[in-house]
């Protein structure tokens, strides 16, 4: 109940962003896959049949679905970072971790909530997206050859991208050091997982990556929220 | 059961960098106990609260809420303790009726619905308003009754009057009376306002520059901190000597001594030693008092309580 009442706070104030993030994917994804159907039919023709199994996260944008790729990047890097700041840097604004940390719930819980919140977005607003852009392009009025689930799994990646983007803006803003120290090396550590996911040779490595940048960030901001003073 | 005490500190200290803005509070509030936290901007009152619920971390000491070590308050201490912080900071995008829905949330038993109706109405808020179109004082109100409503043992309030006008002020206080009327509740408020903790409050704590300068019952700060002003013929006397001299003022002919703890006899005595040809004790309400306990001194150190 507790849970439920903090997350409900969270979805609730994450909401702006993801409504903004999904209009944005929504209607320049559209627009993109119908120009993308006007010029480059003969040019898909033949990539559609490259191997998958090599795409990086940051080919994604060369194959069927064209652009969206860099679409998607942008809605989940933009959405990750809002909501960590939204989370973790608007709160020290308003002053209002006070009248939140102090409740009859563990600040685990609390954290939980606001991650969690995060996450919902991010698959909301920008994976089921993608989702219903690569479901339009698969449709026989879009091309006679359905795009690869590669390109499918490769965005569903780059939203992953967005919650490493806003795991390390959330533990930026929590950071109390100063912003030409250390305050940033959240969002540095985030930029450095970025490019090196980028490096990757197979979505599994790319993966891979994810995972681990992840990992790391969570830890991270797990250990600073729960020893950080408000 | 009525000595139990509900919030202690020992040796509390919080260091900001090289700032001291807690320096070693030794505090015991017992049960039932209204204590008023008074001290001026920056005392560090804000700091020392933050620290006995748990959000600041200690440089050095301990404070104990409900018997609970306040580095590690568990869910269910919460529980019992409400929180008023300062400038009533809420969400913004909540109405009335989503934030009683939130609060609710974490107090599932001990919630009183019927208590935060009947104070919202008593306020004159209308329960559909968001909180950002809250005025300051009406967001003071509807913190007011979020921290009541769970009917919390413990209630600790941040400077809750800060900001609000006379009226708003007076309802406030009104509210808090609901809680102290019932039994065994004990409020913890630091306040500017000295006029609202002579109202409600029967203890007073005077922290100054992070220093605990004074911990007692209110009416034993009010007969203690006396304005002795000592009318001499000719020149006034270079030296005054006595106990619990906090400041000397000259005139021409006029000595005004600020004295703590000093009682009508001694005064007396101290009139006819240097000579004055009358003197009389000046009537002084709480908050001249209290500028004037926590006025540097003359003597060039802090005066404490323990001295007198």
């Amino acid at each position: 109940m507790r849970f439920l009442a903090l997350l409900k706070k969270e979805l609730r104030e994450c909401l702006p962003w993801a409504v903004s993030a999904a209009a944005f994917l929504l209607l320049f994804g559209s627009l993109e896959l119908r120009s993308r159907l006007q010029r480059d039919v003969d040019e898909y023709q033949y990539r559609v049949f490259e191997r998958y199994s090599e795409v990086s996260g940051y080919e994604l944008g060369k194959y069927p679905l064209g652009d969206v790729g860099l679409l998607v990047f942008v809605s989940a890097v933009g959405l990750g970072l809002a909501l960590g700041v939204r989370q973790f840097w608007f709160a020290d604004f308003t002053g209002t971790w006070g009248f939140i940390l102090h409740r009859s719930t563990h600040r685990t819980t609390i954290l939980a909530a606001k991650i969690c919140a995060a996450l919902i977005s991010l698959i909301v607003a920008v994976g089921l997206i993608l989702c219903y852009l690569f479901w339009r392009a698969s449709l026989p009025d879009y091309s006679p050859v359905p795009p690869p689930i590669g390109s499918l799994i490769g965005g569903w990646m780059i939203c992953g991208i967005g919650l490493l983007f806003y795991l390390g803006a959330g533990l930026a803003g929590l950071s109390k050091a100063r912003w030409y120290t250390t305050k940033l090396a959240g969002l540095g550590f985030t930029v450095w997982m970025f490019f090196t996911f980028t490096q990757q040779w197979t979505l599994w490595w790319s993966f891979g990556t994810l995972v681990i940048g992840t990992g790391v960030l969570l830890y991270l901001m797990w250990e600073t929220f729960l020893k950080r003073e408000f | 059961m009525i000595d139990e005490i509900v919030l202690e500190t020992q040796g509390l200290t919080k260091y900001y960098g090289n700032v001291l803005a807690v320096d070693h509070i030794d505090l015991k509030i017992p049960r039932g106990c209204i204590c008023g936290f008074v001290g001026r901007n920056a005392a560090g009152k804000t700091t020392a609260i933050k620290l006995m619920l748990g959000l600041l971390n200690p440089t050095a000491g301990s404070s104990k809420l409900l018997g609970c070590d306040s580095t590690a308050l568990t869910p269910a201490i919460r529980q019992r303790i409400g929180y008023v912080t300062e400038g009533h900071r809420l969400f913004g995008w909540m109405s009335i009726v989503e934030l009683e829905r939130f609060q609710r949330a974490f107090f599932p038993e001990q919630w009183d619905g019927k208590f935060f109706a009947e104070m919202i109405e008593y306020f004159g808020l209308r329960r559909k308003q968001k909180v950002k179109h809250l005025s300051n004082g009406q967001r003071a109100q509807v913190s007011l009754a979020l921290a009541l409503s769970p009917n919390p043992e413990l209630l600790i309030m941040d400077d809750p009057t800060l900001g609000l006008d006379a009226a708003i002020r007076r309802q406030f206080l009104s509210g808090m009376i609901e809680i102290i009327m019932r039994e065994g509740r004990t409020i913890l408020f630091s306040s500017h306002i000295l006029g609202d903790v002579e109202r409600v409050a029967d203890r007073i704590v005077v922290i100054d520059k992070g220093v605990i300068r004074a911990d007692c019952k209110l009416e034993q700060f009010r007969t203690a901190v006396k304005k002795v002003i000592l009318a001499f013929e000719d020149s006034v006397p270079l030296q005054v000597d006595i106990d619990g001299l906090l400041h000397c003022g000259r005139s021409e002919n006029e000595l005004a001594l600020i004295l703590v703890g000093a009682g009508d006899d001694k005064i007396a005595e101290l009139a006819k030693s240097t000579g004055a040809e009358r003197y009389h004790i000046v009537n002084m309400n709480l908050e001249d008092q209290f500028i004037e306990y926590t006025a540097p001194t003359s003597r060039g150190k802090l005066f404490r309580w323990e001295e007198i």
